[in-house]
């Protein structure tokens, strides 16, 4: 009897053995390979950043071995540690908050990091370091994005990166972008509300491909059919850079413009373009905004982006191409920007469509006064060394009376040169440094205007690429 | 003294009138009557100076005083001491006087003239001695440019001359022209000579981003000997070196043997210029040109030549003394007075010009005014055009 119950109480501990066996070994594939992955074990410090084997004057979480250090995911990792503590508990909580949906959305990481020490690193460096050595960033490449806050008082500021699928989108005029929003808040002191505006325009970016969009961009673009919309501005003054007696003007004149020679002339001013290139920013405002007369929607637009350095760009569409030649063009641009970029808007704007009228009437733009001085100038320069070249050929054969110089011309052809020493004497080296600029091996590094220093591609001390952009405030 | 013997007066055997040399003809023709008569060449006495050997010391104390004279001229080899010794300058008190044979006047001639016009009866005199023995030219070249086509040769001078005053030859007063021989050395020989330089080769390479700068230094010395023929060196101090120098070349295949029919009608000097002067000018011009031959033969081989010490030496050196044609006359404009030259063989017309201010001033406006204008025409022409200049 006894040994008849211990063979079943055997074979039911064995069969629950074998199930839970069999039921662990499954857990993978309910759960996903990303879950059922591990996060390894490390003893952390009180910001949940790992301890490991470290050198003393770097911090707990950087490798001391960082060719043997193996590439891994902690998604128990942190996603807001705020060493140098410029939030307050709500906001770290509410970026906490909005990080984690992001993750859920989109399945990219967000990580928010600020510090007052980078440890003789630079910042770029450093943030990389940061992302790749604590485990940040989701899915086979990684992908996400950074904000690194420095707080150090001699070198304050923020470095942005993207890493894995992100980095593409990524692109230099969107990090101008959104550091420009960013700066914002950080120079005014607003650290929190500024990282939280931050996350949104990632999230924005993370769905859309890019950050923010113009409030006149369709939402559903790609169902969007174009047609003439006579009720949209002529002068859209999206910056504020006009005046209203400017505005006004600027309307009239446009509106002799379309009624005289059938041209759409457009004026737009704009803060942001929205992550695109000034062509593909102004084309899409044209397009989307039903600009255009006739049925090849003629027309001519001035966008002008406003800023510390403002740009323009003019752009001509169907009939308004026949008479923007290069000339005009060059003519065009270069006298409108001139005014911009003095911070002249409403003249330079006036000018502009002056232009445009004239060169619909005449065929050509005009030059300005300025121009043709430079012009004058030249003519008068040329005429004059023309002249002294002239004057001082006519008083050279004035010049009949001259001593003789030297007796080649009574050379008989005997003339032997023979070499009686060459000899060696010394050798002088010296070593002069070309200064030219610095570039990592396969990143391109650029300043725009003054604006944020943009790095694409850069790699950090593992190996992974990252495309960053940093600002100082 | 009675120096009649060495008056040559050309006189026509048909007519009795004075003869001159035609340089058109080539002949001596009568003034008065035409007849034309062939030049005779006389036999030549003596044979073309070379230069003479070094000059050996009469006595103890010259020698003496030659080894502690100062170093000799860096080109050695010409020494014309003895040379001019056989023809002394006389001064004013011993010029001889010449009495002419025409009218009987008597005629006193500086001491290097040697064919002039008789002051009283203009009949044509050439003093023979003064070209005769150890200073008898070894050629001539006659005048082949006849008075009456100076004003042509003129014209053509003038007429690109734009910066001349306009009434310059119109309302200035030209003297007479004088056609006169003057004496020249032709030099031939070889010079030979030592020159030392510093050169250096410069090369650069970028190496690790620095520029790598390596000089190399070499000591260079080169021998050269270079041979000349003819330089002329104009000998007489009566005209502007600088006129006689311009007034070159002269097309030495037309050298003649010399005859003093060839000086009928036109005046002639002898030689004047001391040794010394001569030995500076040759020496000039031969190692500027030496000179220069030794370090374009360096430029290829080193990037940077810097000349140091050099040390001439002629040999072979031959001299011939010729006489060569020109026109002298000047012009007075003005105040002043200018002085021009014609190569009495080519044509050749060298003077001094005055630049006329106001013409300057205009010839650049012109040409300033003309070219800016077109300028600006082009760029209004092309902006209606639509163009971009």
């Amino acid at each position: 009897m006894m040994t008849e119950r211990i063979r079943k109480i055997s074979r039911f501990v064995t069969l629950f053995l074998i199930s839970f066996i069999l039921f662990s070994l499954s857990l993978p594939a309910f759960a996903g390979a990303s879950e059922t992955e591990t996060t390894p074990y490390f003893e952390r410090d009180s910001y949940g950043l790992p301890i490991r084997n470290h050198a003393e004057d770097l911090p707990a979480w950087y490798p001391e071995d960082i060719e043997g250090f193996v590439e891994y995911h902690d998604y128990n990792a942190p996603r807001v540690v705020d060493i140098a503590d410029i939030f307050t508990d709500s906001e770290e909580e509410a970026m906490r908050e909005k990080i984690n949906g992001i993750i859920d959305e989109t399945g990219y990481d967000v990580v928010i990091y600020t510090d007052s020490n980078t440890y003789g690193f630079n910042k770029e460096m450093y943030c990389y370091d940061f992302y790749d050595f604590c485990g940040y960033g989701l899915g086979d490449e990684f992908s996400g994005m950074i904000l690194f806050v420095c707080m150090n008082p001699n070198d304050r500021g923020w470095v942005a990166t993207a890493t894995g699928d992100i980095e593409d989108d990524y692109t230099e005029d969107t990090a101008n972008e959104m550091d420009d929003q960013l700066y914002n808040f950080m120079a005014a002191g607003k650290y929190g509300e500024g990282v939280l505006d931050w996350i949104d325009n990632v999230y924005t970016l993370y769905t859309t491909g890019s950050p923010f969009w113009p409030e006149w961009f369709p939402e559903d673009f790609e169902a969007f059919e174009r047609s003439h919309n006579p009720e949209s501005p002529r002068i859209y003054d999206d910056a504020g850079l006009l005046s209203g007696t400017e505005k006004e003007d600027l309307e009239l004149k446009q509106r002799e413009i379309a009624e005289k020679y059938g041209i759409d002339a457009v004026v737009h001013t704009t803060a942001h373009s929205y992550g695109m290139n000034d062509d593909d920013y102004a084309d899409c405002f044209y397009y989307y905004n039903g600009y255009g007369l006739g049925e090849n929607y003629d027309g001519i637009l001035l966008t002008v982006f406003a800023g510390e350095y403002p740009r323009t760009t003019v752009k001509a569409y169907g009939a308004g191409e026949s008479h923007l030649t290069e000339v005009n063009y060059d003519r065009l641009l270069s006298q409108t920007s001139s005014e911009i970029e003095d911070h002249n808007y409403g003249y330079g704007m006036k000018r502009f469509l002056n232009n445009v009228e004239h060169m619909e009437r005449t065929g050509r733009v005009n030059k300005t006064a300025g121009s043709w001085f430079s012009r004058l100038l030249l003519a008068l320069g040329i005429g004059a060394a023309v002249g002294g070249i002239s004057l001082y050929k006519a008083k050279s054969k004035m010049e009949t009376v001259r001593a003789a110089f030297n007796a080649d011309s009574y050379l008989n052809g005997i003339k032997n040169i023979t070499p009686v020493e060459d000899s060696f004497i010394d050798e002088k080296t010296t070593r002069t440094k070309i200064v030219a600029p610095v570039y990592s091996s396969s990143s391109h590094s650029s300043s725009s205007s003054g604006r944020s220093t943009y790095h694409s591609h850069s790699h950090g001390s593992s190996g992974r690429s990252h495309t960053s952009s940093s600002r100082r405030f | 003294m009675d120096n009649s013997r060495f008056i040559k007066e050309h006189e026509c055997p048909a007519c009795g009138g004075s003869m001159v040399f035609d340089p058109e003809k080539g002949k001596l023709v009568c003034e008065y009557c035409g007849t034309e008569y062939e030049i005779k060449e006389e036999k030549k006495s003596e044979a073309p100076v070379e230069a003479p050997a070094e000059a050996e010391a009469e006595t103890e104390a010259e020698a003496a005083a030659e080894a502690e004279a100062p170093k000799g001229p860096e080109i050695e080899g010409f020494d014309f001491t003895k040379f001019y010794e056989s023809a002394e300058l006389k001064t004013g008190d011993e010029l001889p006087v010449y009495r002419c044979k025409s009218c009987g006047a008597e005629v006193i001639a500086a001491g290097e003239e040697a064919s002039l016009t008789c002051p009283y009866c203009t009949n044509k005199i050439v003093l023979t001695d003064k070209m005769a023995g150890n200073i008898r030219p070894d050629g001539i070249i006659p005048f082949k440019i006849p008075k009456k086509e100076l004003k042509a040769h003129l014209e053509n001078f003038y007429k690109d001359k734009k910066l001349l005053p306009k009434d310059f030859f119109s309302s200035s007063k030209m003297d007479r022209v004088t056609g006169v021989y003057v004496p020249f050395w032709l030099f031939s020989g070889t010079l030979s000579g030592n020159f030392k330089f510093s050169c250096s080769n410069v090369s650069t390479k970028e190496e690790n981003s620095y520029k790598v700068t390596t000089t190399k230094n070499y000591r260079v010395e080169r021998a050269a000997d270079v041979g000349f023929t003819d330089i002329p060196i104009d000998a007489s101090d009566k005209l502007d070196d600088k006129l006689m120098d311009s007034v070159l070349p002269f097309d030495k295949e037309e050298i003649k043997d010399y005859s003093a029919d060839y000086l009928a009608g036109y005046a002639a000097d002898r030689f004047d210029v001391p040794g010394k002067q001569l030995q500076g000018r040759a020496d000039g011009l031969m190692k500027r040109t030496v000179k220069g031959l030794v370090e374009a033969s360096l430029a290829g081989q080193y990037t940077k030549v810097s000349p140091g010490s050099s040390s001439m030496n002629a040999s072979d050196v031959k001299v011939r003394y010729v006489l060569f044609p020109v026109y002298v006359f000047s012009i007075k404009y003005g105040k002043k007075s200018y002085g021009f030259a014609v190569n009495g063989q080519s044509g050749k017309v060298v003077g001094q010009l005055p630049t006329d201010k106001k013409v300057s001033r205009m010839y650049f406006l012109t040409r300033f005014g003309i070219i800016s204008a077109a300028i600006m025409a082009v760029s209004l022409i092309s902006y209606f055009l639509g163009g971009a200049l």
